[in-house]
C-alpha cells in the first residue's frame, strides 16, 4: 500500500506585510489525531486534535528563512475505514500550496505518524 | 459433546431466523433508507457507495454498462461522504463530536432511490408496472459521546502528546544531522529560484514560478525518501512501539457511541408506473417520520414517533392482511423505552404505537404494545425475542423463537 508520511519543501514568499495561514485537514472519518506546529523553537499550535484552520504563521516579511516543523500522529479509531490522511494547506505567500499526506494502516487501531519541513524562502 | 452439536447447530439456525425477522422489530425507529423499505428492499440488497469511483461502478453494473434504466435497483447515498475533498469539514473525532450545528445534517443526510420490477409470481406487486422510489432521512441532534467513548479519547490523546514528543525530539535531531548529501539537495532546491522575483505577480511570472515549483517537487521527493529512513532509524523504537501498542489496545475495538438528546427525519415516496408508462404513473405509497429521543448510558433510552404513511403496503388493524386498497393514509404515535446500557451485549425494550386512520376505512382505530429483548452473541449477531399485542389484537407470537429460546434456556440450567 502506498503512502507518504514526510514532507519537506520551500513555501515562496515575498517581502510584502501580508500574513501567511496555515490550515490542515487530518482524517479519515473517524479517526484521532492529535498534531503539534512550530516555526524555528517557537510552538505555534502544541498538542492539537483534530483539524487546525486558518493559524496565522507569521507576515511574509518576517518569515525568510524559517521553518515551519509540524507533526501529526493519528490513530486508526475508525471502523469504517483503515486510511489516514493529513492536508497540509499554506496561503499567503507568492502560491497557495497543498500538500496531501496519507497513509492505509494494516491492522485496527494502529497509529500513522507524519512529519513536515517547510521552509519560508525568498530568492 | 452431542449437546454442544446440537446447541451449535441450533443456534445457528435461530440467528439466521431471527436476523431475518429484524425488521419487525424496530417498528419505532425511522428506516435508514425509506425508498427502499417503501418497495420493500431487504437491507442486504441496497448498494452503498463510499466515493463517486464506486457509485459510477454500481451504476454501471445496475444499468447494463449505461445500456438500460436499472430494473431492480436501491442504491443509499450519502452525499457529503461520496464528494469528499480536500474542502471537508472536520471529520475526525473531534469534529464529528458536535451533536447539532451546520455540520450534522449534511454528515448524517443520507438519500436513498430504488426501482423495482417484479414477475407475474411476485406477490403484492403488480408484474406489468415498474415501481420507483426516492427517500431521504437526516438527524437535527445525533447526541453527544458517551462517558466510555469520551474516556478513551482521552486516553487515546495522553498517549499521542508523549508520542508527539519523542516524534519532535525524532525530528529535530534528524535535522541537526543531515548528510552533506541531502543538504547539497536542499541548497539544489534553492537555487532552481534564483532570480525569481516574488514580488512580481504578473500571470507570466507566476507561471515560471509554478514551473519551477513542478521542478522542485522533483528535489523533494529525492529529500523527503532520504528524511523518511533517517527518521525510522532514528526513532526511539521501544519507547515508540510501547505507546503504539497501548493506543492500538484502546483504538482497535473502539466505538463512537452517544447519548443524549436525538432527533432525526425521514421521508420517501415511491411510484407506480402501469404498463411501465410514465404517463401512467401514480403513487404507490409514502411516509414520513419522526423520532425523537434520550438515551442515557445507565437509565437507558426513550424513543418517541410521529409516523405518517399512505397507502401502507401492511394494513395491521385487518389481520395483517396486504392492503389492496387505494389511498389508505394512517397516522401512527409512539414510544419506545429501551433498559440497557450503550455498549451493553444485553437490551430489553417495550414500545407501543397507537394507529389512527385519516382516510375512510373499515378497521378502527388500534394500537399494538411489544415487549423486545435481544443479545448481542458476535459483532453484528443477536439473539432476539419479542412478544406483545399486535394492531389486530393478536398476540404475537412466533414458534421457533418461543421454543428456541425455551432450549436455549433449558439448556443452561444446571441440575
Amino acid at each position: 500500500m502506498s503512502s507518504k508520511t514526510t514532507l519537506d519543501t520551500l513555501y515562496l514568499i515575498n517581502s510584502s506585510t501580508r500574513k501567511v495561514y496555515l490550515d490542515i485537514t487530518v482524517g479519515d472519518e473517524g479517526q484521532t489525531s492529535l498534531l503539534t506546529v512550530r516555526l524555528n523553537k517557537e510552538i505555534v499550535e502544541e498538542n492539537h486534535s483534530g483539524n487546525l484552520t486558518k493559524c496565522t504563521i507569521g507576515k511574509n516579511n518576517e518569515l525568510n528563512d524559517t521553518i515551519l516543523k509540524i507533526e501529526v500522529t493519528i490513530a486508526d479509531t475508525s471502523r469504517k475505514t483503515n486510511l489516514t490522511f493529513v492536508n497540509i494547506k499554506l496561503s499567503g505567500g507568492v502560491l497557495t500550496r497543498n500538500y496531501p499526506l496519507y497513509k492505509t494502516v494494516s491492522k485496527e487501531g494502529d497509529s500513522a505518524d507524519y512529519y513536515c519541513h517547510i521552509k519560508f524562502f525568498k530568492p | 459433546m452431542k449437546k454442544i452439536l446440537w446447541f451449535t447447530s441450533f443456534l445457528m439456525v435461530f440467528i439466521s431466523t431471527t436476523r431475518a425477522q429484524e425488521v419487525e422489530l424496530d417498528l419505532l425507529k425511522a428506516p435508514v433508507s425509506p425508498a427502499s423499505s417503501l418497495l420493500g428492499f431487504a437491507q442486504s440488497e441496497i448498494d452503498k457507495p463510499t466515493d463517486v469511483s464506486d457509485f459510477m461502478a454500481t451504476i454501471q453494473s445496475a444499468s447494463d454498462n449505461f445500456s438500460k434504466l436499472p430494473s431492480n435497483f436501491a442504491i443509499d447515498i450519502a452525499p457529503f461522504w461520496l464528494t469528499k475533498s480536500n474542502s471537508l469539514n472536520d471529520i475526525s473525532t473531534t469534529g464529528l463530536a458536535n451533536s447539532y450545528g451546520g455540520n450534522v445534517i449534511p454528515q448524517t443526510l443520507v438519500l436513498s432511490f430504488a426501482v423495482k420490477n417484479v414477475d407475474s409470481t411476485t406477490i403484492n406487486y403488480n408484474a406489468n408496472s415498474t415501481y420507483a422510489g426516492f427517500g431521504f432521512k437526516f438527524y437535527l441532534y445525533r447526541g453527544n459521546y458517551d462517558t466510555n467513548t469520551q474516556e478513551k479519547l482521552n486516553q487515546i490523546a495522553k498517549l499521542q502528546q508523549k508520542k508527539l514528543e519523542l516524534m519532535k525530539n525524532n525530528a529535530d535531531q534528524v535535522y541537526e544531522n543531515l548528510s552533506s548529501e541531502i543538504i547539497e539537495l536542499k541548497e539544489k532546491r534553492e537555487q532552481l529560484f534564483q532570480g525569481i522575483d516574488t514580488e512580481d505577480d504578473s500571470p507570466e511570472n507566476i507561471q515560471l514560478i509554478e514551473l519551477l515549483t513542478l521542478r522542485a517537487e522533483k528535489i523533494n521527493a529525492e529529500i523527503e525518501e532520504k528524511i523518511e529512513i533517517l527518521l525510522e532509524q532514528n526513532k526511539s523504537t521501544e519507547e515508540v512501539s510501547n505507546l503504539d501498542e497501548k493506543i492500538k489496545a484502546i483504538a482497535a475495538d473502539f466505538q463512537l457511541t452517544r447519548i443524549g438528546f436525538t432527533w432525526d427525519f425521514a421521508g420517501g415516496i415511491s411510484g407506480e408506473f402501469q404498463n411501465k408508462s410514465f404517463n401512467q404513473g401514480k403513487i404507490y405509497n409514502a411516509g414520513i417520520w419522526t423520532t425523537l429521543g434520550y438515551t442515557t448510558e445507565k437509565a437507558g433510552a426513550f424513543l418517541g414517533l410521529i409516523r405518517y404513511l399512505h397507502n401502507p403496503e401492511r394494513i395491521f388493524a385487518l389481520d395483517n392482511t396486504i392492503n389492496e386498497l387505494n389511498s389508505v393514509s394512517t397516522f401512527d404515535m409512539g414510544f419506545r423505552y429501551i433498559v440497557g446500557g450503550t455498549q451493553s451485549k444485553f437490551n430489553a425494550s417495550i414500545e407501543a404505537v397507537y394507529r389512527s386512520y385519516l382516510s375512510d376505512f373499515e378497521a378502527d382505530n388500534s394500537w399494538r404494545l411489544m415487549l423486545n429483548l435481544d443479545y448481542a452473541i458476535l459483532k453484528n449477531q443477536k439473539i432476539t425475542f419479542s412478544f406483545g399485542k399486535n394492531y389486530d389484537g393478536t398476540t404475537t407470537k412466533d414458534g421457533n423463537l418461543v421454543a428456541a429460546l425455551g432450549t436455549v434456556f433449558g439448556f443452561g440450567n444446571k441440575r
